[in-house]
């Protein structure tokens, strides 16, 4: 396994090995990268800072241009598209995942930042406008925006349990989402962000608030648990949710009193997919740590370059 | 110079114009087709400025920007922003009270803060024609070669149909990426993060 972790301040993917942490190269990939996503082989690298991503396969880059400032997150279609919401401007690029080719654009709400995919439908979250536009990307054209009420900013969206999830961070809200309506949604903590997905419950940090709320899929079922510190991320391995705190060089299980020390705070995890560890980037200490959730201990620790932000194992 | 707002220019405004800009009395009636056709031309004549020029949005910040109540500036705009990989430089500074600023301060204006160079391509716009015309001029007397002015403006972008916005897409932010925490993050000085 190869731990990837693009380090936003430096301009560079830094890959680590798996077993020891130790550094197997540094991949420049463009200005201020902050998210990895595999298709079918390749990763695709969104570089904020820049109106284009990277993609690196077989040990080259290929610079994919978007023609929009501020890719940020990535959606794989069944027909071969990625799909790359571009916070800076109004508009989700659509990229053939074989030519690495920009096939279309499609206007949707200001700043978008995220998108998910669900049964051909692209859902495009909006921090500027607050909506949800709903896309074909096949036909690259929008079908229909979701207004989520007044005034809020949305950060995270995933499909997951049959539904759309939308999280507005400005209203502190989760909000469930069918192609054409809002269904429901409910409150959760303050200054939340995305959610994160267990085998029957989501559950959402609230960063201002010290919370995690735990939800069940039709949002009907709440629980708060008043966590305290300044918890960024949850992550789910093997069922369990493990809370990252910005401020807190400890992962704490949700809902028990389990925790596992670490070397520094955690900001943002990926659990690899033997589910038995998680791959945490300590991004205001410039390392990444891997962790054995099940032996509850610190594998190895690396040093990256500045600003290491979300992991992939590869 | 054109000294009405309302009056678009000849032609009706279809082309990045080198020469001076003119005025007519009207807008004549054009085919709608024949108007798209030119928009994507002129479409793709942006993106190649934004790629190998430099596109000089005139308007004030807080249109560039999209600012949260940027719809009080100009309610006719459907979208709030600026184009693509423009820089805003308001037009406002060409002038001191009733007189054109100093040379010297437009050419540091310019030359230093905005970083142009007298011979790059350079394509201005604004709201409508006035503003832009007014820094086309300056830009000219300054010495840059190559001058134009994209005279739909940003009215003609913001307000193409629904369908068409991914290809003329509104930018809010600007290349300046700043990292924020335990905020909402992304203020209006155009900066913007994943962290927060």
């Amino acid at each position: 396994m190869l731990a990837a972790v693009p380090c936003a301040d430096a301009d560079r993917v830094v890959l680590l090995d798996g077993a020891d942490g130790r550094e197997r190269g540094r991949i420049p990939v463009g200005d201020h990268p902050v998210h990895l996503a595999e298709v079918a082989g390749a990763v695709f690298v969104a570089t904020m800072g820049d109106r284009a991503v990277s993609v690196v396969e077989n040990g080259t880059v290929t610079r994919v241009e978007t023609g929009v400032l501020g890719p940020s997150h990535f959606a794989a279609t069944d027909g071969g598209l990625v799909l790359v919401p571009c916070t800076g401007g109004d508009a989700l690029a659509v990229i053939d995942r074989e030519s690495l080719a920009l096939v279309d654009r499609v206007g949707v709400g200001a700043e978008p930042h995220d998108v998910a995919v669900r049964e051909g439908r692209a859902y495009v979250g909006s921090r500027g406008d607050g909506t949800v536009t709903v896309v074909d990307s096949a036909a690259g054209r929008a079908l229909r925006t979701l207004d989520l009420g007044d005034g809020p900013r949305i950060q995270g969206v995933d499909a997951e349990f049959g539904g759309v999830y939308a999280v507005d961070q400005a209203g502190g809200r989760i909000a469930l989402l069918s192609e054409s309506e809002l269904i429901v949604s409910d409150m959760v903590g303050e200054n939340p962000y995305e959610a994160a997905f267990g085998p029957e419950n989501l559950y959402v940090a609230g960063r201002d608030d010290g919370t995690v709320t735990a939800l069940s899929p039709d949002l009907s079922e709440t629980t708060v648990h008043d966590v305290g510190g300044s918890p960024s991320s949850v992550v789910v391995a093997d069922g369990t949710p493990w809370l990252l705190d910005r401020e807190d060089a400890r992962l704490r299980a949700v809902g028990s009193a389990e925790t596992i020390s670490i070397p520094y705070p955690a900001f943002l995890g990926y659990v690899t997919p033997a589910g038995s560890s998680v791959i945490v980037s300590h991004y205001d200490d410039d390392r990444v740590s891997l962790v054995d959730l099940e032996a509850g201990e610190t594998v190895w620790t690396a040093e990256t370059p500045s600003k290491p932000f979300e992991p992939l194992a590869l | 110079m054109c000294t009405n707002p309302n009056v678009p220019p000849e032609g009706g405004g279809r082309t990045l114009t080198g020469g001076p800009p003119r005025c007519r009395a009207g807008r004549e009636s054009e085919r709608d087709d024949v108007v798209d056709a030119r928009l994507a031309e002129r479409r793709v004549e942006i993106e190649k400025t934004a790629d190998g020029g430099v596109l000089v949005d005139v308007r004030p910040p807080e249109a560039y920007l999209g600012a949260r109540r940027a719809d009080e500036l100009v309610a006719s705009n459907d979208r709030h922003g600026h184009l693509p990989g423009a820089i805003d430089v308001h037009w406002i500074d060409n002038v001191d009270d009733r007189y054109v600023t100093e040379p010297g301060q437009l050419a540091s204006l310019y030359f230093n803060a905005a970083e142009l160079d007298q011979g790059d391509l350079i394509v201005v716009y604004g709201q409508g024609n006035v503003d832009p015309t007014h820094t086309w001029l300056v830009l000219r007397a300054l010495g840059a070669e190559d001058v134009r002015l994209y005279d739909g403006g940003f009215r003609e972008w913001a307000n193409v149909s629904g369908d068409d916005r991914g290809r003329y897409p509104v930018e809010t932010k600007t290349t300046t990426v700043i990292e924020t925490s335990g905020s909402v993050g992304g203020g209006g000085d155009g900066g913007f993060s994943c962290t927060g």
